[in-house]
């Protein structure tokens, strides 16, 4: 840890001696402005920022969006339009129409147009890109260099959000070369529309420097560099200054800094969900009741105050957010109730009839492995009391986090425990709760033998195609009452996040609605580096 | 038993003291039901109170009472201690004999064996079973017993060579006495090393045991001092109001004092 702090602390030094003498330098040739260098921190080497060579996790997503636009976009208030100027969609909600934005150009002086857009969808039913399916897709049509029809095969009402929010536009001149793009890595590779381009990447420090795009359509971008680099202590170095805002600080740490000088704290949205897994391969597991009862014997508000320390919201059983629009109040509730539990054991005769403390189903005893992430060892802690008092014993299993979810994926667990984002806006990803598992993302999948309803599956996918919001809404809450009956997972609580910048280098970061992108909970939205101010010297 | 206090009363005062110490150590694990306040499954208490008259060493992050934590460290780690010090002497020492006793090719692949485990540093292999292993603590126990009875093995095996050209050796074995009662002739020479290294890897045990709770292997939710120990560690105010004081330090002591007690009670004269 010291020999970290130390470490970093001699890089950043490098690094703001490097900066400082380029400062000096450009303000001798470049006039009296000085240089405006943001810096902020960054979880660590998220692979080269191109499309399919970015890590396909929320930052790795993050950092290709400062140099790739989407056609439309999100900001603090919710959609807004980016390469697209407007879009309708055909009444029978299987063609989009986008008309593009004017004099739109790649980083190389190349024109954005219709064709680019045709290319993308093109490219990607051949190389699927890894952040989001395009397979809905029939056919793109050019109309003219500023307009392009999108056609789907079946009506997909998330279509907006979920493909092009989300989908990155290449430019064709470049890409339509390129046989396997996730071994392009020349610097033509990150030639996007977007506000930045990239000075260098440092795969070893893991430091990414990102420069400013003069001709960027949407707005003066007000920042001349953005330094992103990993710190091993987000609060000790936005204090000293070594960097100008943090997103990756635990809430409780970023909530010390609430009236500290010239720090901004915000806080965000929850947008992701900590949910108890069930291996439905297991006998006892895939009974109903079994399943209730576990849900009463687990005191959420205590493993909140106490594991979370107060930073997460009690898990619901419909598995939607409380904060989405797409909620509904109405569904089964679990509040903690051990008596509740141990009678819906004894109901199906999952009783101790040994005295040993732990119960049996079946002539099978309720022991079971806990998988868990050696981050979340005390909500684990508190779980495994909680199911010891119904007599379902668990011994705990930790492993680093890859380890777990690639575990869950695979099917290799009993009762697993693990969090995930991209749980806000469209409740698309309750489609890890189908059988068909389109459009949720992987980590929300577990493997194995899993919970199966052919009533929800039927609720679900009608409400993908459902055009009516009242309508559609409706079913979504037919869903939720049917997961809060069955409990095909357990939501535990829902984490929050929050972020601190300092307001005397650059103000007005905030959280996007519903999460960047399909639900990353960053404040590094690139429209915050338009929208934004400049407030250093 | 005056022959006991004899030899203590011949101990320089130091050893004395590590004895005393020891002592205190073995009655507070045995005591430990009694001295300790609360369950160490009861985490309802207010959570990260500092030490008051209720809560002596105050309370971590769930709740638990730490000075119950720590009581029960003394039972779960000296408990773990002498069972992987017990294996891993005998386990050593039978081997060292069986080495010596039928000598030859079985003496050279024991011989081998041993030198291959010494090539590679204890605590990695121990750390690649653990890990592997699943999470419970006899199976650290064992990954200990199993890759730390070579030095044990080694010593024990120069020792039997030289004991076996005695005299009273050679004449059980002229006699025709089989394995056992050349096991019996040796015991007398063989006892006061296997105890004093008996001790040492009681020592080695607690350590090896600390530091794999401390990389996250091993049994999640014992609460030995090395879990204790990890679990301030990983809290992030630890440093701030002296936090630290009440909950990092007592587990560093309750080890260094028990680690260096047996170190010195069987240290040779400096």
């Amino acid at each position: 840890m010291k020999h970290n702090t130390i470490f970093s602390r001699a890089l950043s030094l490098t690094l703001v001696l490097a900066m400082v003498l380029t400062l000096a330098a450009c303000s001798r040739t470049a006039g009296p402005r000085a240089e405006r260098i943001l810096k902020m921190d960054f979880s660590g080497n998220t692979g080269f920022p191109a499309m399919y060579t970015t890590a396909s996790n929320g930052p790795g997503y993050v950092m290709m969006s400062y140099m790739f636009d989407t056609l439309v976009w999100k900001d603090d208030k919710g959609e807004v339009n980016l390469l697209a100027d407007s879009y309708s969609v055909s009444d029978d909600q299987l063609t989009y129409t986008f008309k593009l934005r004017e004099n739109v150009t790649f980083h190389d002086g190349t024109p954005f147009t219709a064709e680019d857009v045709k290319f993308t969808f093109d490219y990607t039913s051949l190389h699927p890109y890894q952040w989001t399916a395009t397979t809905m897709v029939k056919e793109v049509r050019v109309v003219d260099d500023l307009t392009v029809e999108i056609e789907l095969k079946k009506a997909y009402v998330p279509f907006i959000t979920d493909v092009a929010g989300n989908l990155p536009m290449l430019p064709k001149h470049i890409y339509e070369n390129v046989s396997d793009p996730t071994l392009f890595t020349d610097k033509e590779a990150l030639i996007g529309t977007g506000p930045l381009m990239l000075e260098s990447y440092d795969p070893d420090t893991s430091v990414y420097i990102l420069v400013k795009n003069p001709n960027y359509y949407y707005g003066e971008v007000q920042i001349d560099k953005l330094v992103l680099a990993p710190h091993s202590d987000s609060k000790e170095a936005l204090l000293a200054g070594e960097i100008d805002a943090a997103a990756g600080m635990k809430y409780v740490t970023a909530a010390s800094l609430k009236d500290t000088e010239n720090m901004t704290f915000i806080e965000g949205q929850s947008i992701q969900v900590a949910r108890l897994h069930l291996n439905f391969a297991d006998e006892a597991l895939a009974v109903k009741e079994i399943r209730q009862a576990i849900s009463y014997a687990i005191d959420r508000q205590s493993i909140v105050d106490k594991a979370m320390k107060g930073s997460a919201i009690v898990g619901t059983a419909g598995f939607v957010h409380p904060d989405s629009p797409w909620y509904n109040p109405d569904v089964a509730v679990y509040s903690y109730d051990v008596d509740k539990a141990k009678e819906l054991m004894a109901s199906v005769g999952a009783v101790d009839t040994n005295g040993d403390g732990i119960a049996e189903y079946k002539g099978k005893k309720l022991a079971y492995e806990f998988l868990v992430g050696d981050k979340d060892v005390k909500v684990c802690e508190m779980i495994v009391s909680y199911l010891q008092a119904i007599g379902i014993g668990c011994t705990a299993k930790t492993a680093d986090d890859s380890t777990v979810k690639g575990n869950i994926s695979e099917g290799k667990f009993d009762i697993a425990f693990n969090r995930h984002g991209t749980f806000g806006g469209d409740p698309k990803y309750m489609a890890c709760l189908a059988t068909d598992t389109a459009g949720a993302i992987k980590v929300s999948i577990p493997g194995g033998k899993r919970w199966q309803s052919k009533e929800f599956d039927e609720l679900f996918y009608a409400s993908l195609q459902e055009q009516d919001k009242a309508a559609r809404k409706e079913l979504i809450a037919k869903c939720q009452e049917i997961v809060a009956e069955e409990l095909p997972t357990l939501a535990i609580y829902f984490p929050v996040n929050a972020a601190v910048y300092n307001n005397t280098v650059f103000d007005g970061f905030y959280f996007t609605a519903d999460g960047i992108a399909s639900g990353i909970p960053f404040i590094y939205n690139k429209l915050c580096l338009i929208t934004g101010e400049w407030k250093g010297k | 038993m005056s022959n006991l206090s004899a030899n203590i009363a011949k101990l320089p005062i130091y050893k004395k003291i590590c004895l005393l110490i020891l002592v205190i150590y073995f009655a507070v694990a045995l005591l430990a039901p009694v001295l300790m306040p609360y369950s160490i499954q009861d985490f309802s208490h207010p959570h990260l109170a500092p030490p008051s008259g209720t809560h002596w060493l105050g309370t971590d992050e769930l709740g638990h009472d730490i000075f119950s934590l720590l009581i029960n460290g003394f039972r779960l780690t000296i408990f773990m201690a002498l069972i992987a010090g017990f294996l891993s002497t005998t386990l050593g020492t039978v081997l060292a004999f069986i080495s010596v006793y039928f000598g030859g090719a079985i003496d050279d692949i024991l011989h081998f064996t041993a030198n291959l485990f010494l090539m590679v540093p204890e605590l990695v292999v121990i750390m690649f079973f653990a890990v592997f292993a699943k999470p419970n603590l006899l199976n650290t126990i064992l990954a200990i017993v199993f890759f730390s009875w070579v030095r044990v093995y080694k010593i024990m095996r120069a020792k039997l060579m030289d004991c076996m050209k005695k005299n009273r050796v050679m004449y059980t074995l002229s006699l025709k006495g089989n394995f056992l009662d050349v096991a019996q002739a040796l015991a007398l020479d063989v006892l006061p090393i296997w105890g004093s290294f008996f001790v040492l890897q009681c020592n080695r045990a607690v350590m090896y045991e600390t530091t794999l709770a401390f990389f996250g292997i091993g049994a999640p939710l014992a609460k030995t001092w090395g879990k204790l120990i990890r679990a301030a560690i990983d809290y992030t105010d630890l440093y701030y109001d002296n936090v630290y004081l009440w909950y990092l330090l007592p587990p560093v002591l309750a080890v260094l004092g028990f680690v260096i007690s047996l170190a010195l009670l069987v240290s040779r004269e400096v």
